[in-house]
């Protein structure tokens, strides 16, 4: 049974918030934002018909990681080579220096950061995506889906107005 | 230059005019100066077509289960009964009445709200309080409870149930007690 219900591929991986974190789910007719506090998982769905838009904006995210783990890992090397010169032992500031400079090159590689909002016609959600490449790969993955289920959309025809009746002059 | 007064800027909530676009695809918010990208849909402009149920006009029309009044259109594809444009929802390929998609929907995951995570609860509270060790007295009762409990539960909607954590967390919590037992009963017959 429990192998029947897993009806869902996965889009992105969890994304870390506040108090809890969210990821990201294809379904077979919508779209599913998981938001896990680590005890609860709570779902909000989308339907493929409803989504209006989706909204990429640039964030600067990744600039201020690179600037934070670059400004950790000079001081570190400075430490290091000042140990060295000393004639101490390097291992040690070696250790911490990969700590912070492995994060630094996934950061530099992984590209540029962005955000995803999601628009439907009542509310707007901002999506558990924090990259540019995997965001084009997510919505090029979507669009043909969402497109195929509008297919049928209409134009909106304008609500029947009561006719007014000008008042006797 | 593209207008579309329905999206919003996320950054500052403000309607995008026309002159924030670049082409149909990008522009900048001329409030916020954040640079966007769109991709539009159909249904920004446009929506599902209106049901609208037809008059019974002949008394040999077949007429709606819900609605004696209207035309009967559709058949249910839960339980057959017949159905006028505005009861016949369409549902995961079919077409159902209200009452078999509110059926549907209690059993059907695709409905689900929410799902408590026994097995993350478990783990946790298996190996957090190790930490400070005196808690595990209670919390790997605890702990083991909820291994039983949500045993035969479904887990999470997305992940599936991790019945791997749940045993990791019944093995530490066994262990825990056993530990405890141990130095209780040496405390008692010293």
């Amino acid at each position: 049974m429990a192998a029947k219900e897993r009806i869902y591929i996965r889009l992105s991986r969890p994304v870390a918030g506040l108090a809890s974190y969210s990821s990201l789910w294809q379904g077979p007719d919508h779209l599913l934002l998981a938001t896990s506090t680590g005890y609860r998982e709570q779902y909000q769905r989308f339907q493929f018909g409803d989504i209006q838009s989706f909204l990429i904006t640039p964030s600067s995210r990744r600039t201020v990681w690179t600037v934070v783990l670059s400004v950790l890992s000079g001081l570190i090397a400075l430490g290091t080579l000042v140990r060295w010169a000393r004639g101490g032992s390097p291992i040690v500031s070696l250790v911490l220096l990969a700590v912070f400079l492995v994060p630094l090159v996934i950061n530099l590689l992984r590209g540029p950061t962005c955000n995803v909002t999601l628009m439907t016609r009542i509310r707007t959600v901002k999506l558990p995506i924090r990259r540019r490449r995997k965001a084009e790969d997510v919505l090029g993955r979507l669009t043909p889906l969402i497109e195929a289920a509008q297919a049928d959309l209409v134009e909106p025809t304008p609500a029947a107005v009561p006719s007014v009746v000008p008042p006797n002059v | 230059m593209t207008s579309a007064p329905a999206l919003k800027c996320p950054q500052c909530r403000r309607s995008y005019s026309s002159v924030d676009w670049h082409d149909d695809r990008s522009g900048r918010c001329h409030f916020c100066l954040t640079d966007f990208e769109a991709i539009r849909f159909p249904a920004l402009s446009r929506t599902k077509p209106a049901a609208r149920p037809q008059a019974v006009v002949l008394a040999e029309d077949s007429t709606c289960f819900f609605h004696h009044q209207n035309q009967a259109e559709k058949v249910c594809d839960g339980c057959g009964r017949f159905l006028c444009a505005v009861c016949a929802v369409p549902s995961s390929g079919g077409t159902y009445c209200p009452a078999c998609l509110s059926k549907q929907n209690e059993r059907s995951a695709v409905a689900i709200p929410s799902r408590i995570l026994y097995d993350s609860a478990a783990l946790s509270l298996a190996f957090l309080p190790l930490l400070l060790w005196f808690f595990t007295l209670f919390t790997a009762p605890i702990a083991l409870g909820l291994v039983i409990y949500g045993w035969n539960k479904p887990g999470s909607l997305v992940n599936g149930p991790r019945r791997w954590r749940l045993a990791l967390a019944g093995l530490a919590s066994l262990a825990q007690i056993g530990g405890w037992i141990f130095i209780l009963l040496k405390l008692w017959l010293r």
